[in-house]
């Protein structure tokens, strides 16, 4: 483990905290990136300046697929510093079509599959811990949702950065040849698993609990699975819930 | 601790735990599901926070942060929910679920106008290492994050010293229909979220 690798990967948690409309991560990629420009162009006051221009440019990604093109345009950078005249505008490009190809993936691995499994798992956990009579049950369950998302999310980080600084523009072909439409179609079923196991298992909670019959919510359930995909989303049957609620209500029908 | 200071207390937690939303990490620390136990249970309130929490989650979950953006600040509508229900203001559930919705959308919004702001960050320090002047990113960085927990704070804190006091006089004047509507939807949202999220992943894969 270097320590340029762990510097890069500490300041890539702050990729999007420049985040503007402008240059997306730019802001946030320059000051990642600037260790490794530091190291290569050390002596070169010219040329580290021409380098932390070249990386303000705009750049998005998904912030954990991020890492491999930080990588890669450092391992570039490096060698351009070297001497290797085209190395520079190649990394440039690189890191841009990297970023782009691979945010695909990972926007839907990751905040398409992950997100839910480790909110779903969370819940579950909370659940059992509650059962099992533990006095933090929220506590548990937080250690089992956090827990799942961030081992994957934070070993994507540093084993895609440490790919980068080490093949340069070999980890483009590396990266690509992985099966990340098999892990993606895996992590949507296990998240399918879960939300449906967790909502089955707060049906298990005392009803004072629940607010309502659990008849009621298992049909809730069962309404946003069918219909969601006509209205775009829960917020709409949300609002048809309340307008159904408020009718209920003037007609004397729910109790408050 | 008064009204005032304990709401700037509770703001102050909700700016800390929303910049993980983005900003830093991200690691899923501000998701509805995690941030409505943490504040509810600095309450005293766990199950409180946990139901609101959920609810949020369940409702967010399909709204994929591509840009790094969202239409509605989750984590900032759960916490303002939570410290509502929970806090000095003692709302029902249901009202708090609504001021929440009110505050995730106001959030949004105060965050799109801080990305448009932070453009200029890039173009300054561009012209300054342009002119051979040091780096100044990380001040850049670490500005653009201080700016974006005073935004949060000033969401939450303008809920909690303003909309929370008046909810809580109000709401209980509300017409019965009005009422029952907002109970019915906070009870409904995370039944349907769950169920619109599951038949969403089943489609796509």
């Amino acid at each position: 483990m270097s320590s340029l690798q762990t510097r890069l990967f500490l300041r890539s948690l702050l990729l999007q905290a420049g985040f503007c409309d402008e240059r997306r991560q730019g802001l946030g990629f320059a000051w990642a990136i600037d260790p490794a420009l530091q190291s290569a162009y050390a002596g070169d006051a010219a040329g580290l300046r021409a380098a932390r221009l070249r990386h303000l440019a705009s750049f998005n990604a998904q912030p954990y697929a991020a890492a491999l093109p930080l990588g890669v345009a450092a391992a570039l950078e490096a060698r351009a510093a070297g001497g290797d005249a085209s190395a520079a505008s190649r990394g440039a490009a690189l890191k841009g079509s990297l970023g782009a190809a691979l945010s695909g993936a990972a926007d839907a691995f990751f905040w398409g599959s992950l997100r839910p499994l480790a909110a779903a798992s969370a819940l579950l956990g909370g659940i059992a811990a509650y059962h099992l009579d533990s006095p933090r049950p929220f506590a548990c369950g937080a250690v089992v949702g956090l827990a799942l998302f961030n081992a994957p999310a934070l070993w994507t980080r540093w084993a895609g950065l440490e790919l980068g600084l080490r093949e340069g523009e070999g980890a483009a072909v590396a990266a690509c040849s992985l099966p990340a439409q098999d892990w993606i179609r895996a992590a949507r079923v296990a998240a399918i698993a879960a939300v449906v196991a967790a909502a089955a298992a707060s049906l298990s909670l005392p009803r004072e609990l629940l607010g309502m019959p659990r008849a009621v919510a298992a049909l809730a359930f069962a309404a946003g699975a069918a219909l969601g995909r006509f209205t775009g989303g829960p917020l709409r049957l949300v609002a048809a819930a309340g307008l159904i609620g408020a009718l209920a209500a003037a007609s004397g029908g729910l109790a408050l | 601790m008064n009204a005032l200071a304990s709401g700037a207390a509770g703001a102050g937690i909700i700016a800390l735990l929303e910049l993980d939303a983005a900003s830093v990490g991200p690691f899923a620390l501000s998701r509805p599901v995690f941030i409505g136990p943490i504040v509810g249970s600095l309450l005293g309130s766990p199950w409180i926070g946990a139901g609101l929490g959920v609810a949020f989650e369940a409702l967010s979950l399909e709204d994929l942060p591509l840009g790094g953006g969202f239409d509605f600040s989750a984590p900032v509508a759960a916490g303002v929910a939570v410290y509502l229900a929970a806090g000095r203001a003692a709302l029902p559930l249901e009202a708090a679920f609504l001021a929440g919705l009110a505050a995730g959308w106001a959030h949004a919004r105060v965050e799109r106008g801080l990305r448009h702001a932070r453009c200029a960050q890039a173009r300054r320090e561009e012209q300054g290492v342009s002119a051979g002047r040091p780096s100044r990113l990380g001040r850049e960085l670490f500005s653009s994050l201080a700016l974006q927990a005073a935004g949060t704070f000033a969401v939450a804190f303008a809920v909690f010293a303003a909309a929370g006091p008046a909810a809580s006089r109000v709401w209980p004047a509300l017409p019965v229909f009005l009422r029952g509507g907002a109970r019915a939807a906070f009870l409904a949202a995370p039944w349907l979220g769950a169920g619109s999220l599951a038949g969403s992943l089943w489609r796509r894969a």
